[in-house]
């Protein structure tokens, strides 16, 4: 009797599990068509139908779809959620910048950066874009620590090679930036924002 | 007088470096202009006419010119100076493998794989690659620590998703095959490879 009790039990949970994938599968699917048609408020509607909090998938494309939307502080609430469930994931971390730089918040930005490098040290893109930041509040000395970065790991790398030449001007580093700069020429033989910097440093 | 004298001897000591970073940028460009056109052999005397065995860019570039000319042989090898000169920088060891794998040298794209995970342990695609290439060779055990980390940065990524659940699959982890064969699913929902995936183990 009690392994009975436990069959159908398994029975019916494994049932129920099934009915919800199938359910979250349709949703997703839906929601790429609906997508694909340029009709985001559609897609997030579709999701919403089999949305749980739990759900980091969910969240995700819903963080993605409130973005395209254009609502960016309910893209920012998903994509939170998203990072909650996986706190060692990338993806989420990278997702949730997207609103925050079009709402302006780049203190939020910065620390989902600083976040995603304590995670992934070298990660390049994420450095450059760290330095970025720190270079247009010219607060160049942590802007180099971030292109040195870019640079010693793609030293032949066009976007870093020219930000650090920049940033070793801005600080004072004459010599350095006309190497960096002559560099970029390399890659880019009329470049002209390293021809700008060369003059400067003449 | 003695401004003078300075200034002419500063100008004598720095012409042959000027002349040298100015031909060496006439050399790149016009092997950028012949290598647009199609032309691979005139792209490389170019920067042959002005090879200097320190130069790192100069290195690097040949051993991709020469990639492109099908001369994998000569590629490794200036891949591999390019790598003596900047043995913590990525790039070089990434245009590296081209040349292996066209060589048919796993042993080697394995080993520079590895040490690139030694410099930067998250690259998503060289786990990602890595994880490939034991899959292919049947060391499950080993493809499943590299997808791993690809879904644990990534865990709504299809690739590394489509991965990691053929390896639980293959080291009889049917439950969590089952969950991300239905993960992959949700990315990509008419995805044949998920589809099969899930048909051999119901």
């Amino acid at each position: 009797m009690k392994n009975k009790i436990i069959l159908i039990y398994t029975v019916l949970v494994f049932g129920l599990n099934l009915k919800a994938q199938d359910a979250l599968q349709t949703a997703f699917e839906k929601s790429y068509v609906q997508e694909k048609s340029g009709n985001y408020t559609g897609a997030i509607s579709e999701l919403k139908n089999v949305y749980h909090a739990s759900d980091y998938e969910t969240n995700l494309r819903l963080g993605y779809l409130h973005y395209m939307a254009g609502q960016q502080a309910e893209s920012m609430n998903y994509y939170a959620k998203a990072m909650l469930i996986y706190p060692n994931a990338i993806e989420a971390k990278m997702g949730y910048v997207y609103p925050a730089s079009i709402l302006g918040k780049w203190d939020e930005v910065l620390k989902q950066y600083v976040d995603i490098l304590k995670i992934d040290p070298v990660n390049s893109g994420i450095n450059y874009k760290a330095g970025l930041i720190y270079y247009n509040r010219k607060n160049y000395p942590t802007a180099y620590k971030h292109f040195d970065m870019v640079v010693s790991h793609y030293p032949f790398d066009y976007d870093g090679l020219l930000m650090f030449a920049w940033t070793n001007l801005q600080l004072g580093k004459m010599n350095e930036a006309k190497i960096f700069f002559k560099r970029v020429l390399l890659l880019s033989p009329n470049d002209k924002s390293a021809l700008e910097g060369l003059n400067l440093v003449k | 007088m003695k401004t003078v004298l300075l200034a002419i001897i500063l100008s004598v000591i720095s012409l042959p470096a000027f002349s040298q970073a100015e031909k060496m940028r006439e050399a790149f460009y016009s092997s950028y202009s012949l290598e647009k056109a199609g032309n691979i052999p005139g792209a490389i005397s170019n920067v042959q006419s002005v090879y200097d065995d320190k130069s790192y860019e100069c290195n690097l570039r040949l051993a991709y010119l020469k990639y492109m000319s099908k001369s994998y042989d000569e590629s490794a090898t200036y891949y591999k100076a390019s790598i003596e000169l900047r043995p913590l920088a990525i790039e070089p060891r990434m245009g590296y493998v081209l040349p292996l794998i066209a060589l048919n040298k796993w042993e080697e794209v394995i080993a520079e794989y590895k040490t690139i995970l030694t410099i930067d342990s998250k690259n998503s695609i060289v786990n990602y690659r890595l994880g490939y290439i034991y899959y292919a060779r049947k060391d499950f055990k080993n493809a499943y620590t590299h997808f791993e980390r690809v879904v644990s940065l990534y865990p709504f990524d299809y690739d590394g998703l489509i991965m990691l659940a053929w390896t639980n699959y293959q080291l009889g982890k049917s439950m969590e095959a089952k969950q991300l064969f239905e993960k992959a699913l949700l990315y990509a929902p008419n995805d044949k490879s998920a589809k099969d995936g899930l048909g051999m183990i119901k």
